[in-house]
């Protein structure tokens, strides 16, 4: 009888560590191996969400009429410079709204430089399965005239980059990326609404703050969250605070038409986002 | 006899653990199937994002959501899959969230052991008999309902399409 305490715990180990099968090891300070999610497997939350690609949010300002500034995007040279996983997994997305944006502005050669940071980055954050591939970096190069074959390279990478993601249990990362990408959005729309007004801006901006609590989300989803990543989910939750906290935005409710900022709302926005994206491009 | 005991019990664990990752894997290729699936149906569009939903059945139903943006006006397309399912699944898109008192169905579809399409227009041209006066849809809520049964590990999938 004593003995089949001992035949339990035996078989309950075993059990673990068959249902733990199917997912990847985690690898939380490797520098080529993604991390595995051991907490998100086979049942999903009952209220999900999809956030769109970097590309979707770069062709909604470009057809709201924003202009290419230059100089306004991250410079390439900081690539190198971001050490912390956070740095470099919010970086990867900053630089892909980048590279959407040079594209859409037919800008090839930052495109090409954009592409080149993140590859580099890539390697650091596990990602290297999908951009090392050397097809890749030659179809860019081959394309590197037809601003519509670029784009849908862009759009093939991503969803690329999703089912390894998906496969991997490593939604989370994702949803950094995607924070990056959206802070780095809205600086490179700013600039252009600044010179032509906000009441001529229409809804890229509100339309995109739509996505502000689910971005806030994904973050908080990351399950070893460290101090820069807890710093900008504080700093993402204040400015989705802020932004409640308009009267336009308290007035148009939750109705699908958005609120239609005042100037004054909107240098209160725009000021709190640049700040934050200065922050996030600063390495640590 | 001690010993005996272990040496037929321990093989049976494993053996088990083995056929329990074997279904993992099984699993995990039929989802990857019917994502390829999805992802073939809804061109011309181009993809654009996939989630897949899993859930473990329960005797009661239950319902699951996924929120989805519209950013452009340009035409989405929604490929539902519901192949995996052993009971019956129903995709109901919404305008607003569960938690609003003044949501509005726009459409319903049964997808238990489909690949079902949906596009944005049908829900904007649902919106607009709905709620006049307003501009376009931009975001969807969708609710799988899920129908009860004896615990099994499924999943629903869905892939977005932009066209």
């Amino acid at each position: 009888m004593t003995r089949y305490p001992k035949l339990l715990l035996l078989g309950g180990i075993l059990l673990l560590q068959s249902c733990s099968g199917t997912e990847k090891q985690p690898a939380q300070n490797s520098r080529n191996v993604a991390e595995a999610d051991t907490s998100n497997v086979l049942v999903s939350d009952d209220q999900d969400f999809i956030l769109p690609q970097p590309i979707t949010l770069a062709q909604a300002l470009k057809s709201s009429g924003i202009r290419y500034h230059e100089g306004r995007t991250n410079p390439i040279a900081h690539a190198d410079d971001y050490a912390l996983k956070s740095d470099q997994l919010l970086n990867f997305g900053v630089y892909s709204a980048d590279l959407a944006y040079c594209i859409l502005n037919e800008k090839q050669q930052e495109a090409r430089n954009y592409l080149a940071a993140i590859r580099k980055l890539s390697a650091t954050i596990g990602l290297d399965a999908v951009y090392s591939d050397r097809e890749l970096a030659d179809k860019f190069e081959q394309d590197l005239d037809n601003p519509q074959a670029l784009e849908e390279l862009v759009i093939t990478i991503q969803e690329k980059s999703d089912d390894y993601l998906a496969d991997n249990d490593l939604r989370y990362l994702a949803s950094i990326q995607f924070a990056g990408a959206w802070i780095e959005g809205m600086y490179l729309g700013i600039a252009d609404m600044r010179t032509k007004g906000p009441e001529n801006m229409g809804s890229a901006l509100t339309d995109q703050m739509n996505l502000l609590s689910n971005t806030i989300r994904g973050v908080n989803s990351y399950p070893t969250r460290d101090e820069r990543l807890k710093l900008l989910s504080g700093d993402l939750e204040n400015l989705l605070r802020t932004y409640e906290t308009f009267p336009s935005v308290k007035t148009a409710g939750s109705g699908s038409d958005g609120p239609k900022l005042s100037k004054e709302e909107f240098e209160v926005l725009s000021d709190k986002i640049e700040s934050l994206r200065s922050k996030i491009i600063k390495p640590a | 006899m001690k010993y005996t005991q272990y040496l037929f019990i321990l093989p049976a664990f494993v053996l088990l653990s083995a056929m329990i990752r074997q279904d993992h894997s099984r699993f995990d290729a039929l989802v990857n199937t019917y994502k390829e699936e999805c992802k073939k149906s809804i061109k011309p569009a181009r993809y654009e994002s996939s989630r897949v939903t899993y859930y473990a059945l329960r005797r009661e139903k239950q319902v699951k959501s996924v929120e989805v943006f519209f950013f452009t006006d340009r035409e989405y397309i929604f490929a539902l899959n519901g192949k995996i399912a052993s009971v019956p699944v129903s995709a109901h898109f919404y305008d607003l969230p569960e938690s609003s008192a003044s949501r509005h169905l726009l459409k319903s579809v049964d997808i238990t052991g489909k690949n079902v399409l949906v596009s944005s227009s049908e829900l904007n041209h649902s919106y607009r008999e709905k709620v006049p006066r307003s501009e376009r849809l931009k975001k969807a809520y969708i609710s799988y309902e899920i129908g009860g049964s004896e615990y099994a590990q499924e999943a629903i999938i869905l892939v977005l399409g932009l066209k």
